[in-house]
């Protein structure tokens, strides 16, 4: 026993150095929320994720690029499982990343520097690898993926290391590194893998280039057979979760993917995020912006203001320069000095790369994100190349550590006595692992945090209750900032019961579609009808209310959430169903309560947009209904949507509808200076950019728009020569000329164009122009105010744009009162339709098409455009506040206006003149939690100008508040205002209604199955007409339905709906399916056939009668179930491979 | 560089490459000229030129770079960061030239001995 304890005292103090968790987690204590990703139902969870669609997340999502999780979080969920709790097995599988890191890094010294002399080397390097600020700042949310290829990163470059110099076999090492890439993958999430890209491919190079010094060309076919062996081993045995990656990024079925945004924004997240990745940092091993940043960082202050730190900060750097200073050529062996080489490159290039945008290296950065396609992916440098700069400064420091001591220290007592000192000033450095709360990121806000028992108890409940239980979270997230947040600390963008319950929970999180706003308004609304259709419509049928939420601002229970609860407990068709403390399960009335999958009763067309169902589906009283509404994903499938003879809603565009919004087009139109002018050399590159710009134009539209671009351009070089200096009159008069005559031909093209467009668009086009007109108007009206200039030529131009106004403003179709509306419809069918408002205004008079019509009156309408004007009984604007004198607004200052009646379905606009003499910046919010609900930008105008601008409505705000209209000018610059009016503008509702009179022709008797989140089976009998099926889940073009002959039904019933016309049969939960044989062999029904409907979910028209089968599943569960056979297989061969290796044979 | 040998006299080359170094630096200083030539690059630039033309011995290097570090230490204690965050830069790169020059003789000349 004493033996091995000395044998393996190196590793088992490592182990030791492991259990810094159990000091973290203090009794029941979890790690939970933010991006963690940790799970109260932890097993299910895992299992959930060997499917590619999360169908408890809203009305479901796809995950399928997130496979590679299947491995990282296989160790809590595994160790939870044996231990029975989740605080015992995260403890467990924390120490096990801790272990795994400090074991691999071990390992990569031992095999380097085995000497005995070499101890303090190895524990050093090992200890310094897990205890260093740039893993603490992953452990407050335990980044697992971060951890794996931290741990990756020693023992992959071994691996490659030995391969290339030929210690290990080929088959050796592919498979060494195949397995290991297999067990710590990261995630599957390739942009963490930006280090282990740099490391593995300068090693590659590295070792290459020595190896041709030894053995000439022939090293280079081996470094390329390697490359592509250890690529391919890499690839096959991870391939579950790269095959459903390259389908997801070849399909676009996934939103995650394209969710990285343009070049300027990442450059500019890049900015944000390596500010502080200087070389000075780097060499510290600092740098990390949330040090910086966040003034209440838990540790971060001693850091940069304590001089002892500081100096401490700067031992390792020190360690390797004095190391380098005293090192001889025969202190090391060739294998070591050849090590040591490769990680001095590894750090100069890593420091290069995790620098990111930060000086001076950040060109290199920033040229690799714009000409490298999908380098942008290693966005946030520094955590994606940060592990090569920390890896190689630790080695290094440690190796010169070891280098200096033994060179200098010959006493051996001495010697080790100073070896145990560093290491444990490693400890010491990093004391925040052991004092600081670092889980705490913003009190009380934490990562670390006791459940409550009520908690745990509603979770038990909830997972008890059949498999048709969807939920939705009131109060809503909190409506700012979308997160779910709790009084006893807990914060996430993920709701903590999305995170614990095995039922599908709604919420208003940032990828909630439109329909779920909706529901809350309507939650929220007096019309608990109209509330209950929604809900049922969607098939929610269980609320969770939680009494311990706080929203982001820490106000506890404030009054918006107070007046939530108020009312939803007033709706009656909600009910307390179970109380646990402060969660409360609620029960809602099943009257519009429609299964996963129905068949339509009645069927809604309408071109309104989304925000317009509450006055569609209120109106139908029709249980079994849809809606479908005029979405991209509909496009191209007006056959079969109108296979049915469906009710139809048109709703009219209501043109330039704003209060004076035809006049405030105009003031948003900047005329830019222009820097090239005629004349210049650069001018010529000019012309050709505007001649090839011209070259791919593809329709009249753009021709104009093009046109009005360029006349801006000629206006503002107009003003450049008007006021050039050094030019004699007659060259400025030349250049004039020459400039009016190009501008009069655009400005005569657009005018004709705009002509000559058809229906609505000409109107559109005309007052796009006539607004361009009076920007470059009002432009030469200064110039012509200028005494000194060639006048004569600009009123002639000011003369001409008169002449084009007055040519086209005046039969322009917009509406010029608030009492009076002109509004332009399409009809694609013929047929009797009738006017129906919907809004609270009465409508005086209704003129179509020159004729007076009444909104009894049935109307024949022919296909085509339609134009209505109507006039209403008041405005349907209604001014809440006021000031019509003139006042001055200084930076910092504000002023109040008050919020009547808020509503949250109308808008807010802010209309006033303003002058000011420089640009200034103005930002309104909501008193109640500051956020800012629209800014505003003022140009320097030494004139009046008129401002009319919408403001982006805060649905928290609660009735009465004030809105604050700020100055947030930095620079003191004041603006005059008068004439200042917040108006609350209602939207007229009005529509075209076309009642069928031949409804949809009965329904089919369905049953449906579950088998997984991706694949169900739908048995349909007695269908005797074609039909509509829909699929409650969101709409994704990976669902496919196939049609099979099988009908058998000998499956147990869990629920019945409409006196059995569908049955709901108990769950499979199952991997395979027989019917998983008709999905791989058979066709799918056309993607024409597939329908989004009611703003989220799928419809597929079905054109078959009889008894049959449909299986739904979801195509991108395919390329799983393929990459995870080749992954097996693989698997399977290298272990048989590596034991008869280790048996002695090859 | 045979050409070179023979029609110019290397300490003349040494001269003019030093005097070179000194005039950019100066210039980079300047308005106008700081567009094109920044202090820090040209930094890199002399540093190339002391290190790997003149010959300079890169053991020397280290001790310059050590220099700077602790220049930087104090630096940073008295709250100068932006002075700090170039003198790294200039250390890191020293630094660097050494090693670069220690892998050629490494890497090269240890054959050449063999």
């Amino acid at each position: 026993m004493i033996n091995f304890l000395k044998k393996h005292a190196e590793i088992i103090f490592i182990f030791i150095s492991s259990l810094t968790p159990l000091w973290w987690l203090k009794n029941n204590e979890v790690v939970i929320g933010h991006d963690s990703g940790f799970r109260l139902n932890y097993l299910d969870h895992l299992i959930n994720l060997f499917f590619s669609w999360n169908h408890l997340h809203n009305f479901g999502t796809d995950w399928g690029i997130l496979k590679g999780f299947l491995v990282i979080q296989f160790p809590e969920t595994f160790f939870s499982v044996i231990f029975g709790s989740l605080a015992l097995g995260q403890k467990a599988a924390f120490i096990f990343w801790f272990f795994i890191m400090g074991a691999s890094m071990y390992v990569f010294l031992r095999n380097f520097f085995p000497k005995k002399e070499n101890w303090i080397l190895r524990i050093f390097g090992s200890v310094f690898y897990i205890y260093n600020f740039f893993l603490l700042q992953g452990w407050f949310i335990a980044e697992r993926a971060k951890f794996s290829l931290f741990a990756a990163l020693p023992l992959g470059l071994l691996i490659i290391y030995k391969t290339l110099n030929k210690e290990y076999p080929l088959h050796k090492g592919v498979i060494l590194f195949s397995l290991l890439s297999f067990f710590l993958n990261g995630g599957g999430s390739p942009p963490l893998y930006g280090s282990l890209i740099l490391v593995y491919g300068l090693s590659f190079i590295f070792s290459t280039t020595l190896n041709i010094r030894k053995t000439g060309i022939r090293a280079i076919p081996f470094a390329l057979k390697t490359a592509i062996l250890f690529g391919l081993g890499f690839l096959s045995v991870n391939a579950y979760f790269i095959l459903p990656q390259i389908y997801a990024a070849v399909s676009g079925y996934s939103g995650i993917l394209s969710s990285i945004g343009g070049i300027s924004g990442i450059l500019a997240w890049e900015n944000a995020i390596n500010k502080f990745a200087s070389v000075l940092n780097l060499i510290r091993l600092q740098g990390i912006p949330d040090w910086y940043d966040n003034p209440s960082h838990s540790f971060s202050h001693h850091y940069i203001n304590n001089p002892a730190l500081i100096i401490l900060s700067f031992a390792p750097i020190l360690l390797i320069i004095f190391g380098l200073f005293f090192q001889n050529r025969k202190d090391l062996i060739r294998e070591q000095q050849n090590l040591i080489h490769l990680l001095f490159i590894v750090l100069l290039v890593g420091m290069v790369f995790a620098g990111g945008s930060h000086p001076p290296f950040g060109f290199i950065y920033i040229f690799l994100v714009e000409h490298v396609p999908g380098f942008a992916i290693f966005r946030s440098a520094i955590y994606k190349f940060g592990p090569a700069v920390w890896f190689s400064m630790i080695v290094l420091s440690s190796f010169y550590l070891n280098l200096i001591l033994i060179k200098f220290v010959k006493n051996n007592r001495i010697f080790n006595v100073i070896g145990i000192v560093s290491i444990l000033l490693v400890f010491v450095y990093h004391f925040p692992f052991f004092t600081a709360n670092f889980f705490e990121f913003n009190k009380p806000f934490t990562t670390k945090v006791s459940i409550p028992s009520y908690v745990n108890e509603s979770r038990e409940y909830v997972n008890n209750l059949d498999s048709s239980t969807k939920l939705i979270l009131i109060p809503k997230l909190d409506p700012l900032y979308k997160v779910d947040s709790y009084s006893w600390g807990f914060w996430s963008l993920e709701p903590l019961p999305f995170l614990s319950l095995n039922h599908p929970v709604i919420s208003n999180d940032t990828v909630a579609p439109e329909v779920i706003d909706q529901i809350y308004k309507s939650i929220g609304s007096d019309e608990s009808d109209y509330s209950l259709k929604l809900l049922g419509r969607v098939g929610i049928n269980k609320a969770l209310f939680r009494n311990d939420i706080i929203y982001n601002d820490k106000l506890n229970i404030n009054e918006a959430i107070e007046s939530e609860k108020e009312k939803i407990l007033n709706n009656k068709n909600i009910s307390i169903e179970r109380k646990f403390e402060n969660w409360e399960i609620l029960s809602i009335n099943p009257a519009y309560y429609v299964p996963l999958f129905y068949s339509p009763l009645a069927i809604t067309n309408s071109n309104a947009a989304l925000d317009k169902n509450r006055d569609i589906s209120s109106s139908e009283d029709q249980v079994r209904t849809l809606t479908i509404y005029q979405e991209v994903e509909n496009s191209g499938k007006s056959n079969v949507i109108n296979k049915f003879d469906n009710d139809k809603y048109i709703e009219p565009e209501c043109i330039l509808c704003m209060d004076r919004e035809y006049e405030s087009i105009r003031i948003n139109l900047l005329i830019p200076k222009a820097t090239i002018l005629p004349g210049s050399i650069f001018h010529k590159l000019k012309q050709n950019k505007e001649k090839k710009i011209r070259s791919q134009i593809v329709d009249p539209s753009q021709e104009i728009d093009i046109n009005l671009a360029f006349s801006q351009t000629r206006i503002s070089e107009f003003d450049g020569v008007f006021n050039q200096p050094y030019l004699s009159s007659e060259e400025r008069l030349l250049k004039l000329e020459n400039l009016s005559k190009e501008y009069r031909s655009l400005i005569e093209n657009a005018v004709n164009g705009s002509s000559q467009l058809p229906g609505i668009q000409s109107d559109k086009y005309k007052a796009k122009t006539a607004a361009y007109l009076y920007s470059q108007k009002d432009l030469l009206g200064t110039l012509y105010a200028n005494d000194s200039g060639p006048r004569s030529i600009t009123l002639d131009l000011i003369k001409f744009i008169e002449t084009n106004i007055s040519l086209i403003e005046h039969d322009i179709w917009y509406s010029e009162s608030l009492s009076k509306k002109k509004l332009v419809f399409s009809v694609e069918e013929k047929g009797e339709y009738q006017l129906k408002n919907l809004g609270n205004f009465e409508i005086k008079e209704a003129n179509l098409d020159g004729k007076i019509v009444s909104m009894a009156d049935r109307l024949t309408l022919d296909k085509g455009e339609h134009r209505l004007e109507i006039k209403l009984e008041g405005e349907d604007n209604q001014v809440l506040d006021q000031r019509l004198g003139e006042f001055s607004l200084n930076n910092n200052q504000t002023f109040k206006l008050n919020l009547k009646d808020v509503d949250e379905y109308d808008k807010y606009i802010l209309t006033f003149e303003y002058k000011a003499p420089s640009d200034v910046t103005i930002e309104t919010f909501t008193e109640h939690d500051k956020s800012v609900n629209s800014r505003i930008n003022l140009y320097g105008n030494t004139d009046w100008e008129l401002i009319s601008q919408e403001l982006k409505n805060n649905s928290a705000a609660p009735n009465n508040s004030d809105l604050i209209v700020k100055n947030i000018s930095k620079n003191r610059n004041v603006a005059s205002i008068r004439n200042l009016k917040l108006t609350k503008k209602i939207s007229p509702r009005i529509y075209l209604f076309r009642d069928s009179s031949n409804k949809v022709q009965g329904s089919p008797i369905i049953s449906f199955k579950k088998i997984n989140p991706t694949h169900y089976t739908v048995k349909i009998r007695d269908a005797k007409n074609p039909f509509i099926l829909s699929f409650g889940s969101s709409f994704s073009p990976g669902w496919k339905a196939y049609i099979s002959n099988n009908s058998e039904s000998g499956d147990e019933i869990q629920k019945t709906y409409f006196n059995g016309e569908i049955k709901e049969l108990k769950p499979g939960n199952k991997l395979f399916d027989k019917s998983l044989g008709s999905v791989f062999m058979g066709k799918p029904i056309p993607e024409l056939n597939h329908i989004k409907a009611n703003g989220y979910s799928n419809a597929w028209y079905i054109d078959r009668t009889g008894d049959f089968e449909i299986i739904v599943f979801y195509e991108p569960q395919k390329a799983f179930y393929l990459g995870g056979i080749i992954s097996i297989v693989t698997l399977i061969l290298f272990l048989y491979i590596l034991l008869r290796m280790k048996n002695g044979k090859n | 560089m045979g050409k070179i040998k023979k029609n110019i006299n290397p300490k003349t080359l040494k001269f003019f490459l030093l005097a070179l170094s000194i005039v950019l630096t100066f210039l980079s200083t300047l308005p106008y000229f700081n567009i094109f030539l920044d202090s820090q690059v040209t930094f890199l630039f002399i540093i190339v030129i002391v290190i790997s033309i003149l010959g300079f011995p890169y053991r020397y290097v280290y001790l310059i770079s050590i220099a700077l570090i602790i220049l930087c230490l104090l630096l940073l204690i008295v709250g100068q960061d932006l002075i700090a965050e170039k003198l790294a830069f200039y250390s890191f790169i020293a630094v660097f030239l050494g090693i670069f020059q220690g892998i050629y003789i490494y890497v090269f000349k240890k054959n050449e001995d063999n």
